[in-house]
């Protein structure tokens, strides 16, 4: 197990391109990096083998299925012998496509997906019992599906770009 | 556009696996490798599919945290112009939604530290009140959507 691997320029440019398109063929991304398309498929596999590629995903837009709302819940106040109860709905109920743990007293953030206010009052009227939810609907999406960086990990701790305050 | 069962078996297939060749993906779904392809391309262009992305894992690449901040109580059309602005600069930020209610927006952002984190919110932390909590683990992340999974979405244009 590589506990620090250590990506290169090449491998950051790979990473890139996968970022911005899952679906470029080994010979594209190998033209636009600048390596044969064994040498890209051998340098991808590495990074999946070391668990920095976790994954390749569509992205699909859940308005154009049939889900035009999307709402971000916190859901507060869940007791510790009810904690069991919530994940067991939140596992089963696949309007939730994503569940945060958080630390704080909110302790979950559940992205989910609905029909109608209708549909998301019933999906949100499950956790009544066991906690407070506070909801919030999506209105506009600024940054999403970012593309990481090689400067993203690159924070100097002498640096001093802090604005004064 | 209205999606049939083959249609959805595509989706399902390509949020699973987006590197999946055609070949791979009609064997799949019991369709040939053009007639996938063409398929893909119409939900592509329908703009159902919005775009394929290689996931990473930040942890493998020493930055352990991440973080979700609300952004609260922001006053004006200006600031929050101002606010957008500023997270777009930021490599750190990767998510950023405007919602309703008291929180005007929700961001995601990874670092390295707390040290790190702090001076990332520094940047902004003087136009809205910042309520920051860790992340401890994601036990649903992307959940693939599916006719499986909603049933009641055959009726669905």
């Amino acid at each position: 197990m590589m506990n620090q691997p250590r990506l290169d320029d090449t491998d950051w440019a790979i990473l890139h391109e996968l970022q911005a398109d899952a679906r470029l063929s080994y010979a594209e991304i190998g033209r636009r990096v600048g390596l044969s398309s064994p040498a890209v498929q051998e340098r991808v596999r590495r990074m999946e083998d070391a668990g920095i590629i976790k994954g390749y995903h569509a992205d699909i837009n859940p308005a154009k299925v049939g889900f035009p709302i999307i709402a971000f819940t916190r859901l507060k106040q869940v007791n510790g012998k009810d904690r069991a109860k919530v994940i067991e709905i939140i596992q089963n109920t696949p309007e939730i496509l994503e569940s945060i743990d958080i630390t704080g007293e909110d302790g979950f953030v559940l992205n989910i997906i609905a029909t109608s206010h209708d549909h998301l009052d019933y999906i949100l009227g499950k956790f009544v019992e066991y906690g407070q939810t506070v909801t919030g609907i999506l209105m506009k999406t600024f940054i999403e599906n970012r593309v990481i960086k090689q400067n993203t990990l690159n924070f100097d701790e002498n640096a001093d770009d802090v604005q004064d305050w | 556009m209205k999606l049939d069962k083959t249609d959805w078996a595509i989706l399902e297939e390509l949020q699973q696996d987006a590197r999946l060749s055609y070949a791979e993906l009609g064997r799949r779904v019991g369709l040939s490798s053009p007639a996938v392809q063409e398929r893909t391309r119409r939900l592509e262009d329908a703009g159902i599919i919005e775009g394929y992305h290689a996931k990473v894992n930040l942890k493998q690449l020493n930055v352990p945290l991440m973080a979700i901040i609300r952004l609260i109580n922001i006053d004006t059309h200006e600031t929050k112009e101002k606010v957008v602005e500023i997270l777009r600069k930021l490599p750190e930020v990767t998510e950023c939604y405007q919602v309703t209610g008291e929180d005007e927006f929700v961001i995601h952002m990874y670092a390295q530290s707390m040290e790190h984190m702090s001076n990332i919110k520094m940047h902004f932390a003087h136009y809205a009140r910042l309520v920051t909590s860790i992340v401890i683990r994601k036990p649903i992340d992307g959940r693939v959507i599916s006719l499986e999974s909603f049933p009641y979405l055959e009726e669905t244009d």
